[in-house]
Parts: C-alpha cells; structure tokens; sequence
C-alpha cells in the first residue's frame, strides 16, 4: 500500500470509539542497510488527529523559533496528537478504510512528546 | 552548495553518529514531514523529481511495517491528491509510451527501493541513475522531440 | 579593488533592474492623479521588498533551495500547487505587460505600432533566454536600466519649490478630486510595483545556480541594502516628475508614451532618446526575469531539473515552459488589450498573492534546520518582518473589494 492509502484510514479503539484518521507514521531508521531485508526504515508508531499546518512548518515541539507572532498563533492551534504504537494494531478491515486497535481507549491516547 | 541543511528528527537519536550513517541510528523520521515531498537527487547530483508517495509493506504475520519504497513519477503525485484515476491512467500512459529497452525486466521505473536512499536532508540523495527513472522520461522525449530541434541547445551558454 | 568593482557592479544592477513596466507605469500614473502623496507607500514597499529579498538571497545561499521548491516541501503539494497556480497567473499578466512595454518603447522610436512588435519582441526575450550568459545579461540590462535617472535630472532641470515637494511627501491627505478607496487603491498598485513576487523567484534561483554561500552573504545585503532603496528613489524621481509636469496640465498617464512626457519636456530630444532607452531596457530585462521565473516555478514544484546557467538540453522541460509562457504572453497581448490596463492588474494582483511566498520564506529563514543556528532571523529583523507580514495580510483581504469598488481605480 501506500502512504497516501494509509492516510485515509480511520483509528478505531478496542470499544469503537472513533480516534481519527491516520496523519502521519513515524519511522525509527534502524536496522542494517542491505538489498534484500527491510529493516531499515521501521513505522513503529501511526499519528492520529488532524494533521496541522503548524506541525508541517515546524512550530510543534519548537523546531523553529520565530517570528513570535507565528510562534504565538500556532501554539495556539496546537493540535492534540495521538500516538498509537504498531503493536496495538489489532487488525486492519481494508475495505472499510480502518484499523482496530488491541488496548482501550484511555492507553491509546499518549500526546506527542514535546 | 551552502549549509548542508536540516537533518530532520534528530531528538531520539540513539547513537553518536546521528546523521551520518543511515544504518543503526535509530533516527525518528515522521514519514509526511520529514520524507515525502523531498527533492530527489540522483548519484550524478541531478534533480529528478521529489518524493511524490512512498510504498509501505505490511506483514499482516509479525505486525510490522516499513517504508519499502520511494515512489515517485508521472500520475503518482495526483493519486496521492486524490485523483486515483487520473494518477493511474497516467502511471499507465507513461509505462506504455516510455519502453526503455535496456530494461526488459518489469522493473518499476517510479519505484526506488528505499535501500537506495542515502542521506535524508533538505534533499534525499538515493543512488540511482536519473535515467532510470519514470520521472526523467518526458525530459528526455522533449529532449528528442523538442529542444534538439532548436539550433543552439547543446553548445555551453558562455559565462 | 576587483571585489569593490565586483560589489559596486551588483549595486548599480539592482538599481537598474529594479524598475519595470509596473514601477513606471504606477508611479507615473500616481504622480500625475496623486501629487505625492502616495510617496510614502513606495517607501514602505522598498523595506519590504528589501527584507523579503534578504531572506531569501540567505536562505537560497545557506541552503540551496530555491522559493518554490521550498513551498512545496513546507506548505504541502495542495497548497503548493494552488500558490503554483496563483503565481504563475500572476506572472503571466506580468510578462505580458513587460512585453508590450517593450514593444511600445521601440514604437516610440519607430514609429510603427507597437502590436507589430510583439511578435518580434517575444522572439527576441525567448532568444536572449535561450542563448545569453545568465550574468551578461543581468548586467547589460541592469546598466542599461540606469538610463532612467533621466527622470531625476528632469525633476531637478525642472527646479521645483523642494521644500512643498518634500512637505508634499511627507504629509500626505487624500486629494479633493480622489477618494479614500481610490487612494487606497493606487496606494496597493504601488505597493504591488515595488515588491514584485517575480524579482524574487529569479533572485533566489539565480543565487543558487550562481552557488551562492555563506561567503557571498555580506554581498547579497550590499545589494539589496543599497542597490534596491536607489531604486526606490528612482521611482520617487517618475512620480515627481508627473506630478510636477503633467498633474498641473490635468493630464492622466493612460498610455507608455505619457510616461516620457515629462522627461522629453524637461530635457529635450537627448533626454527623450535616453528615457526611451531606459525604458526599452528596464522592460526587456523585466521580460527576461518574468519568462524564466515561469519556468522555475513550475519545475521546482515538479522537482524537474531546471537552470539558465548549463545549455538548455541540460533542463529540457524547463525552457518548453518558458517557451510557452513567451508564447501566450505575446498572443495576450496581440489580443489588444489593453498594456496599461494589464500592467495595472498585474501589480494589484501580485500586491495580493504576496503573502503565499513570503510566508513560507519568513518561516524557513527562522528555521535553523535549514540557515543554520548562526543565520536565523535577528530579533530586529523578526519584527519588522512580522509587521510585514501583516500589512501583506491587509492589503490581500483589501485588494479585490477596492479594484470593485473603484472599478479599477477609475
């Protein structure tokens, strides 16, 4: 699939609760560097919530640091992202568009780190 | 030419490193920040297009999931904008109208594995040849078809 | 010594290329309706023009990247591609514009009707873009530019009262015969003239095609510090001079011609054949800008190779499109419309679409992912950089209502 397909799934918790649709997947780049295995770009965890303009321009977790205006009015748009681990996938329902999580509602909800 | 330029995700880098060695840094990448719509240079440091999509493989065994590829190329860009159609009639078009005979394999010209990938800053070098590439096609067909039919395209611009 | 030459030479140029068929065409107009009383806007614009054009000479320098490439990348391919759409609109009103200017001034000399010469005139920019050294042409245009200080030495042959010139300027009202939206209006139409989107797609490209680095920094502020203020001051000398010659005549600037009117009066026939010259050059240096910023916007958003420096089979696409752009400019204006009216709506327009490229600039010269910690935004710098933007925000919202409430600045 594509990243662009990814994008337009819905994160469901264990109860049904509707979490969002899938904005970003973050990627730990580890693992050896050979034709053959895949090791080496890893997702380890989707991004769920509505994806923000502050956060593509780098005012979320401070990337960068002025003009103060922007600073200010993006602060305040910060959006509560969640983060939900690969692990807790519990199953993917394709034609749907969505993705069941294993752990309840209140464990699935981690904001980004600052 | 200028600052080498930003390295992104560098707050969990686990090792000393950092940007240097893609392999064993545990770097944090966010897929939509920091990779797509990068600007792509080949082996040679010509530009050949940005990262329009990129290919996740999921093992539905294990759980996990990668970034298997960097896609990039005619029509992969409007499908990511929401022109399926459209972006696959013209992924389509180009495949039939550009049959590059050096490759007789199937081999997925807007594909880049992402073992090919080298240093991801402000520009992804990946380790390939331009030519190779979906993305250089129409430069090539305007190259025969347009510019070489224009006296004076080849010689050097004196400085 | 040779680095003085070098820097004295990049100045000279940016004064020279600093005005084209918008600057001469809005403050001549202006200086004939408004007196000088809208001198102040062309201040303000200059600052802005300068701090816009600092930022993005340092970020192309420090990283690189060109306007829109960067756009892309920062704002995302959606609104990447409705600021590609937007821009390359604009810039097509504006290559139009720059083309009838140029056909017009060699119509002043020719007596043959300047529709006749846009044929010409298009093929000979697409030439120059085709052939001509990058730097040659930069600086054959830009010295040729300099012509146009015929218009200060006719304001001083004309020996006003200095004193009501400069209380003029600095007190400005709303004259008796205007009204405050009418005011407004010209006020973004000059605006638009000074700060001109096109100057800096082409600067910021070129600085990274030159390889421009941290060391050429100290240069890129000269110029832009010295060079454009000069510039400004040279568009202040056509507003003072139709203020002072054709404003008393209540003669209004609807055509090119009206422009060298003052000059021709002040100076004579020498000063006529120089102001044309000035005028041929200012535009057809404009037309070479406007031309090739239509192809680096559309390949730097598609990541196709692009450049004016290495032969054009280097970067095929990239001159398809500044053929295209050359073509429908010269088909655009063959249509007969209008060049002033063109001018004017290109200026506007561009007043308007400012904020869509000068955001992403602002927020990418305060990253230090990408300048590097050493070159971010000064506090100083920041804010008056803020202040800018929010005047840009101003005028945007403002700009469309006034151009239908005053129907065009009637």
């Amino acid at each position: 699939m594509r990243i662009s397909d990814l994008l337009e799934y819905t994160v469901h918790a264990a109860d049904g609760t509707r979490l969002g649709k899938v904005s970003d997947a973050r990627v730990i780049q580890d693992g050896p560097v050979l034709a053959g295995t895949q090791a080496a770009f890893r997702i380890d965890a989707l991004v769920v919530g509505r994806g923000g303009l502050a956060e593509r321009l780098g005012y979320i977790r401070g990337r960068v640091e002025g003009p103060w205006i922007l600073c200010a009015f993006f602060s305040r748009l910060e959006r509560r992202a969640q983060v939900v681990a690969v692990t807790d996938i519990a199953r993917w329902d394709d034609e749907a568009h969505e993705i069941h999580l294993t752990a309840d509602v209140d464990r699935a909800r981690r904001t980004l780190e600052p | 030419m200028g600052f080498g330029g930003a390295a992104p995700g560098k707050e969990r880098s686990m090792s000393a490193s950092g940007a240097g060695n893609p392999a064993r840094t545990g770097r944090v990448l966010h897929a939509t920040l920091d990779l797509l719509d990068r600007q792509l240079r080949d082996r040679n440091g010509k530009l050949c297009g940005n990262v329009d999509d990129l290919e996740i493989t999921r093992d539905d065994e294990t759980g996990q999931m990668f970034v298997s590829a960097i896609l990039c190329g005619p029509g992969i860009l409007a499908y990511r904008m929401g022109r399926r159609r459209l972006g696959r009639w013209l992924e389509d078009a180009n495949r039939r109208v550009h049959d590059t005979p050096r490759h007789h394999e199937p081999f997925e010209r807007t594909r880049i594995p992402i073992v090919f990938a080298g240093e991801i800053g402000p520009m992804i070098e990946v380790a390939v040849d331009v030519d190779d590439l979906a993305t250089h096609d129409m430069e090539r067909w305007t190259l025969t078809h347009i510019i070489d039919h224009i006296p004076g395209s080849g010689s050097r611009a004196h400085q | 010594m040779k680095k003085v030459l070098g820097v004295a030479l990049g100045v000279l140029t940016a004064i020279g290329g600093f005005v084209d068929m918008g600057d001469l065409v809005a403050n001549a107009a202006t200086g004939a309706r408004f007196d000088m009383n809208l001198a102040w806007v062309v201040v303000v614009g200059v600052i802005g023009i300068v701090v816009y054009a600092e930022m993005s000479g340092r970020v192309a320098a420090l990283c690189g990247r060109p306007v829109f490439d960067l756009v892309r990348e920062r704002l995302g391919p959606r609104f990447g591609l409705a600021n590609l759409l937007a821009s390359f609109f604009i810039n097509m009103l504006t290559l139009t514009a720059e083309i009838a200017g140029v056909a017009l001034s060699l119509s002043l000399v020719s007596s043959v009707n300047y529709l006749f010469l846009i044929p010409f005139v298009a093929l000979l920019v697409w030439l120059v873009c085709w052939r001509m050294s990058f730097v040659m042409m930069e600086r054959v245009f830009g010295l040729l530019g300099l012509c146009l200080i015929v218009f200060a030495v006719a304001v001083w042959k004309i020996g006003p009262d200095w004193n009501q010139l400069l209380s003029g300027s600095t007190h400005p009202h709303v004259p008796h015969s205007e009204t405050l939206f009418t005011y407004a209006y010209f006020g973004i139409a000059l605006f638009g003239a000074a700060m001109t989107p096109y100057e800096v797609f082409f600067f910021s490209s070129g600085a990274v095609e030159d390889g421009w680095t941290s060391k050429d920094l100290g240069e890129n502020k000269i110029n832009v510090l010295v060079g454009f203020p000069l510039g400004g001051a040279l568009s202040l000398a056509i507003m003072a001079s139709t203020h002072l010659l054709l404003a008393p005549r209540h003669i209004s600037v609807d055509q090119l011609s009206q422009v060298a009117l003052p000059v021709a009066s002040a100076v004579g026939r020498l000063g006529l054949a120089v102001v044309i010259i000035g005028i041929f050059a200012a535009t057809f240096g404009a037309a070479l800008e406007t031309s090739l910023s239509a192809g680096y916007v559309v390949a730097q958003y598609l990541g196709w190779p692009w450049g004016k420096r290495d032969a054009p089979r280097t970067a095929t696409r990239f001159h398809v499109v500044i053929m295209i752009a050359i073509f429908g400019a010269a088909v655009f204006g063959l249509s007969g419309i209008d060049p002033v009216k063109v001018t004017e709506y290109s200026i506007v327009l561009s007043a308007a679409a400012l904020p869509l490229t000068y955001f992403p600039i602002l927020v990418i010269a305060n990253d230090a992912r990408y300048v590097g910690p050493d070159h971010t935004n000064g506090r100083f710098l920041n804010a008056v950089a803020s202040v800018y933007l929010i005047i840009l925000l101003l005028v945007a919202i403002a700009t469309i209502p006034l151009m239908i409430i005053t129907k065009g600045g009637a």
